[in-house]
């Protein structure tokens, strides 16, 4: 089964690939599961002028008072803001100082609805929400999901394939809307990278550290071999590929390279 | 698993905190040049949304052209195929071309990249993770091709 919609200013794309479970059950979970992005969009995003974090960001909501799920949202946030030593930090990410938590709650909402997959009893499937996607199992008998890393300069190529299965692949660059992340701590697009690729266990995360590490520009490879689980592949702007020790393990053999 | 993914997350995130003040941030990090081979772009759009024709559904497929929407890297124009009154297909019919896109990026990060850059049909890609910059503009010709399927 395939879906895909227009949420949170993207294309959420599900491409289920269970062939065991009932059709019902899992129907039912598909249709909460997007319910579920569209309801995030609408209280999360910071560009609708009614929404939870609109109104927090604003001052017409305090913290105390925001609904659990955001609560849960500014705690990750505040999290990876101490880990990455303030790379990552939605109060300093947009130029007019307006909360962002967008870094964060894409990948976040799309591991909730992945559970929701799971807890029907999905067992094969991949999700993607602008290119931050979640896989699970393997979309055929024997090989895993293969997951293309955009090359960022050109729309119709990869640069390196990940195979993957139980895994959270998340891609910040500065090619998608010119200098849309900002480094909160010199307050100017980063430099030194052109894309950053986190592979890791929760999507949450790797979504997050992604946006931290692309921030960070150059140092940010040595920040995500740092952190236990997470490794990251990125494209500098001085025409190199960097990656951490541990992302060997996660690239897919290439079938055809391609030489010109 | 959502209550496993909430106490792992805290875990990760408490943990990572725990590490870091004991970690010099200077792990050891690969790196090794790309290789100089430019490949002819035969794939898809790129995007993770480039979904197949599903089987199901049932009735026969609408297919509804999206306006065309100018973005300052080019113009993109969504297709959508729409059966069962769901979308079952989605298709980029323009996007913008490398060359547009690559004079962009050059003013800001210098010379273009040379790589061993795959077309993704010929290697058997699932889905693309990357930051999608026509991102707007696709989701706004998007939205008027569901509009002119609902009229």
């Amino acid at each position: 089964m395939r879906r895909v919609e227009a949420i949170m200013g993207t294309m959420v794309s599900l491409d289920l690939r269970d062939e065991t479970v009932p059709d019902g059950a899992i129907d039912a979970a598909v249709d909460a599961a997007f319910a579920w992005l569209h309801d995030v969009d609408r209280r999360f995003s910071p560009f609708k002028p009614d929404s939870e974090v609109a109104r927090l960001s604003r001052g017409e909501l305090s913290e105390a008072d925001a609904s659990p799920d955001l609560r849960w949202v500014l705690e990750l946030c505040d999290g990876v803001r101490r880990t990455s030593g303030g790379a990552f930090d939605i109060r300093r990410h947009r130029r007019d100082g307006g909360l962002d938590p967008s870094g964060l709650v894409k990948g976040w909402a799309v591991e909730r609805a992945a559970d929701m997959l799971d807890r029907a009893g999905a067992r094969a499937y991949s999700i993607s929400a602008g290119g931050d996607l979640f896989c699970r199992g393997q979309p055929e008998a024997g090989r895993p999901w293969r997951v293309g890393i955009q090359h960022p300069l050109r729309r119709d190529a990869i640069a390196r394939v990940v195979a993957a299965c139980d895994l959270a692949v998340a891609t910040s660059g500065a090619y998608e809307r010119g200098e849309h992340v900002i480094d909160p701590l010199t307050g100017q697009g980063p430099r030194g990278l052109l894309s950053m690729t986190v592979v890791g266990p929760s999507l949450t995360l790797a979504d997050a550290y992604a946006t931290a590490a692309f921030a960070m520009g150059a140092r940010g490879p040595a920040w995500v071999a740092s952190l236990p689980g997470y490794e990251a592949f990125a494209i500098t702007a001085d025409e190199r590929t960097v990656w951490t020790p541990g992302m060997e393990r996660h690239f897919a053999a290439v079938a055809e390279p391609i030489t010109a | 698993m959502p209550r496993r993914g909430v106490a792992a997350l805290v875990g990760t995130v408490l943990g990572v905190a725990v590490l870091l003040s004991f970690k010099t941030p200077d792990t050891p990090v690969l790196s090794g040049s790309i290789g100089s081979g430019e490949s002819p772009g035969t794939g898809s759009p790129g995007s993770s949304s480039s979904p197949r024709p599903s089987s199901g559904g049932g009735g026969p497929a609408t297919v509804i052209a999206g306006d065309l929407v100018r973005n300052p890297y080019g113009d993109v124009q969504v297709q959508i195929t729409v059966s069962g009154g769901k979308i079952v297909d989605v298709k980029a019919l323009t996007l913008p071309s490398d060359r547009q896109l690559s004079q962009r990026i050059s003013q800001y990060v210098g010379p273009v990249l040379r790589s061993e850059a795959l077309a993704a049909q010929s290697s058997q890609i699932d889905l693309i993770s990357g930051a999608t910059y026509t991102s707007d503009s696709y989701v706004q010709s998007l939205q008027s091709a569901i509009d002119r399927e609902g009229q």
